[in-house]
């Protein structure tokens, strides 16, 4: 027998007064480490979207919110589809491809199904090359498109003509050159769901299509959707030349920055955001998130404290007798402080990492339920948790444990 | 020639309670040489336990010396005065003073856990007194699960397993059945056949009658008195 | 439809004289300028609004300036009789209204919409080598310009070369253009080339009307061709930053 078994015997036999002292600092370890988890994961999977993306503006009917970029079409307010053609005709600089869409909500075998209309992009290329004339002026003349952005292709542009002839491409490139009017892309998903496979025939809102690409899998809501030609799907859902998101695909960050005003005056009554800004604003929300666990996770600490300061002099004032014997059989007053020291610091041990467990499930089991995330755990939280755990009990108990070691050991002599 | 095992010069001990001081013992000066039984009596309150606190080196005198084998025992550091109580000293309670959740094994082990015992050595010594007291198969039994007379049996166990030279006993046997009471004043008297130095605090007149040398204090004064003194007291 | 007020009465004068379709089939009015080699302005219009009306005096005004040269032919979209070229011009889907510069060769060479000024209408007049450019760009080619000078000279060796590369071939449209042709003086002067120029210059243009480079006569194939692969590369910072 050693002290420190003296220390987890105590505890192991009486562990209920301290288990509930320990919530707090669970409670506050878990906090920290899930949130700072999901704060961590989400901003990696931005950070990931954000490369696949590239440098995209999206355009919204004013006062559409938007929380999730690959749900930016489902909010069933609609923009005129001239103004893809009057961002085609404006040659705006730095504006590589356009992607309108509608989304309409079909039935298959009596299940709903969103179909998508997309513009494949050989229509707004017809459309910019009326204003070859002026643009050929603005090349010559170095103005619009002058040193900055000359000859700015970006990513798409450089998309090679068979990728973009690919209708398999879509999924990775959101952009397909030629779409026949009757072609439907399927998303991975749904054609799992539905046993929709390539060439079948597919009959949506009384109009027969055929399936002409199953897209391979992304892991975002499209795997869940049908896309086709956006003129079809106009018609066939009656709903006019009118679309829920313009993505414009812009050459790099600065033009795509730039847009966002001169978009603003072109097309009045939309909201025009760049993915960046979506981005800063997810980043900003998981910042402060951040700063919120660390806030919630000190609070609880300072509760988690004083609790455990409350514990241990209990402890130490129901144990004085036991105390006392111990001094009177040889304990050093510094025994005993270690007696409790060491109680403390196991305490925030378990505490600590039952905060570490749960933050861990919370954010696994939070994570792809409510943020669409898959969640790694923060390292730099866990640790910091349990640091703060076993410091925060340390130096609740450093007071009590200062009294054990000033007790009169004459108490052994008293009565209980 | 060896120095007594205790001396008190002129010890005093006073407390301050509620702005009014208590004299719980008056300046004595007393010996107890080594391999002495003394018995200690007095009324309640009269300071006993303070005389038995500041024999063990718990209780700085507030004047006066108490010395243990001819050193002072309260000019030694906190440290060297616990190891003293430790290696040389062993103490018995009037009520076992057991550390609850342990068993009896590991109550009789705990002065040499705090010696710094190796676990094989603590364990073995403890068994093998454990066994001398007849609570050989109580070992894993802690003591709500012992009687009185089983739970001072293990105390008197955790008090021999480091072989102290003095034993400072507070009325072992006030709360103990006829058989239990027979039992821990039959290894008192072992102890003192093996010249252990014994001071015992009681309020038992056969005990005390049978104590070679006996103390009476009476409000923080202490006299040497026999038997018959303290049936006429 | 309201026909009222002066901006009204001075169109009517001027609708007269220029003759513009108000109704019927467009497309026949269409190719029938084309036949006249007559530029068209195409005007296509939902309702009669304020800003049809804008259009249509600025587009009668510039009619009336050049009739030899240009036509006019206003198109209601929702007008069943005209369904086959507002499906052609996709009009249904323009910011109305709209009015089209439409070449004789067919090349669209400017498409205004909501509002237009003068000097857009003007600038939709081409020269006959600039019309067959901008068809060839609207056409998806790579556009080789060799402006040749007035005493005459050889399509530069490099506008062959590149023809003759496997990456361009099928994809590139020579336009020839010569100093001391008169009537592509004014395409001279959009191109910047003054037509006192001594040797032959090409000038490549991408599609839709991307300005690629101009080139002197001795520039070869290959130096051409590496100037429109690098074209599709971005000089600003953030991009050179990611290039790195």
């Amino acid at each position: 027998m050693t002290l420190r078994s003296l220390v987890w015997k105590e505890l192991s036999q009486r562990p209920a007064p301290t288990i509930t002292a320990l919530l707090a600092v669970a409670l506050g370890v878990a906090a920290l480490v899930s949130v700072q988890s999901l704060a961590t994961s989400s901003e990696a999977k931005i950070a990931h979207q954000l490369q696949q993306l590239g440098a995209n503006v999206l355009i919204l009917p004013a006062g559409v919110g938007l929380h999730d970029y690959y749900a930016a079409d489902l909010h069933g307010r609609t923009l005129p589809e001239e103004y893809v053609t009057r961002i085609a005709l404006a040659q705006k600089v730095g504006v590589e491809e356009l992607a309108p869409k509608l989304c309409v909500t079909a039935e298959h075998q009596g299940r709903p199904i969103v179909l998508t209309g997309i513009l494949p992009r050989n229509e707004f290329f017809q459309k910019s090359a009326w204003g070859s004339v002026d643009l050929m002026l603005a090349g010559l003349e170095e103005h619009a498109l002058g040193k900055k952005h000359a000859g700015c292709t970006g990513r798409t542009c450089q998309l090679p003509p068979a990728d973009a002839a690919d209708l398999h491409s879509y999924a990775q490139t959101r952009v397909v050159h030629e779409l026949p009017p009757d072609a439907l892309l399927v998303g991975a998903e749904i054609a799992a769901r539905e046993g929709f496979v390539e060439g079948a025939e597919v009959t949506l809102l009384g109009e027969t299509f055929r399936v002409a690409a199953v897209l391979p899998p992304t892991g975002t809501l499209e795997d869940g959707r049908v896309f086709a030609h956006l003129h079809t799907v106009q018609r066939v859902a009656g709903t006019g030349p009118v679309v829920n998101v313009i993505e414009v695909m812009a050459c790099c960050e600065d033009a795509a920055s730039g847009l966002i005003s001169e978009l603003g005056q072109l097309l009045p009554g939309s909201r025009v955001v760049t993915i960046s800004q979506i981005v800063a604003t997810q980043v900003s929300v998981n910042r402060l998130l951040g700063k919120l666990s660390y806030a919630l996770f000190g609070i609880l600490m300072l509760a988690g404290g004083a609790s455990i300061a409350g514990v241990m002099f209990a402890n130490v004032a129901e144990r004085r007798r036991e105390l006392g014997t111990l001094m009177a059989l040889g304990a050093t007053p510094g025994i005993l402080s270690r007696l409790i020291l060491w109680k403390a610091a196991l305490l925030g041990s378990a505490g600590g990492a039952g905060g570490l467990l749960l933050g861990v499930v919370a954010a696994a089991v939070i994570g792809p339920w409510a943020m669409d995330v898959v969640t790694r755990p923060s390292l730099s939280a866990a640790i910091l948790g349990l640091a703060g755990a076993i410091g925060v009990t340390l130096v609740a108990s450093y007071w009590p444990a200062r009294r054990a070691a000033t007790l009169d050991p004459c108490v052994c002599f008293q009565e209980s | 020639m060896n120095p007594p095992m205790l001396q008190l010069i002129s010890a005093a001990k006073q407390y301050q309670r509620r702005r009014s001081r208590v004299d719980a013992l008056r300046p004595t000066t007393l010996t107890i040489q080594s391999g002495e039984f003394v018995a200690v009596v007095g009324p309640s309150g009269s300071g006993k336990t303070t005389l038995l606190c500041l024999l063990g080196g718990m209780l700085t005198p507030t004047s006066g010396k108490v010395l243990f084998e001819g050193r002072s025992l309260y000019d030694l550091p906190v440290r060297e005065r616990a190891r003293l109580r430790n290696e040389r000293m062993g103490f018995v309670f009037q009520h076992f003073n057991l550390v609850p959740w342990l068993t009896a094994l590991e109550n009789v082990q705990l002065p040499l856990c705090l010696y710094g015992a190796e676990a094989h050595i603590q364990r073995s010594r403890a068994a093998e007194l454990l066994a001398q007291f007849g609570l050989a198969d109580r070992a894993d039994h802690r003591p709500c699960e012992l009687s009185a007379g089983q739970q001072q049996r293990v105390a008197l166990a955790r008090t021999l397993v480091t072989d102290p030279t003095l034993i400072l006993a507070d009325e072992p046997t006030g709360n103990l059945d006829p058989e239990s009471r027979r039992v821990v004043l039959e290894a008192l008297h072992t102890l003192q056949r093996e010249r252990k130095t014994i001071v015992l605090v009681t309020h038992d007149q056969a005990i005390a009658a049978a104590a070679p040398r006996v103390l009476r204090i009476d409000e923080g004064v202490v006299r040497e008195t026999s038997v018959a003194a303290m049936g006429a007291a | 439809m309201r026909w009222s007020g002066m901006p009204w009465a001075l169109f009517a004068v001027v609708s007269l004289w220029s003759a513009p379709a108000w109704s019927g089939p467009a497309e026949e009015q269409l190719a029938a300028a084309a036949k006249e080699q007559k530029y068209t302005y195409l005007l296509f219009y939902r309702q009669m609004d304020a800003a049809t009306r804008a259009m249509q005096e600025q587009v009668s005004a510039q009619v009336g300036r050049s009739p030899q040269q240009t036509s006019a032919v206003f198109v209601r979209v929702e007008d069943p009789a005209e369904a086959s070229l507002v499906r052609r011009y996709d009009a249904t889907r323009l910011p109305l209204p709209c009015v089209m510069g439409i070449a004789p060769n067919g090349a669209v060479t400017g498409t205004y919409p909501l509002t237009v000024q003068p000097e857009q209408l003007e600038r939709a007049i081409l020269t006959p080598r600039y019309a067959e450019m901008v068809k060839a760009l609207q056409e998806q080619k790579i556009v080789l310009l060799c402006l040749l000078p007035a005493q005459g000279g050889a399509v530069p060796q490099g506008v062959a070369e590149l023809e003759a590369d496997a990456a361009f071939r099928g994809r590139t449209r020579r336009v020839i253009a010569c100093a001391d042709d008169p009537a592509e003086a004014r395409f001279f002067e959009r191109m910047h080339v003054p037509t006192s120029l001594t040797s032959p210059v090409t000038i490549v243009f991408a599609p839709p009307g991307a300005f690629i480079g101009k080139f002197e006569a001795a520039a070869s194939g290959a130096v051409i061709a590496q100037k429109l692969h690098e074209s599709g590369r971005c000089n600003c910072e953030h991009c050179q930053r990611q290039r790195k």
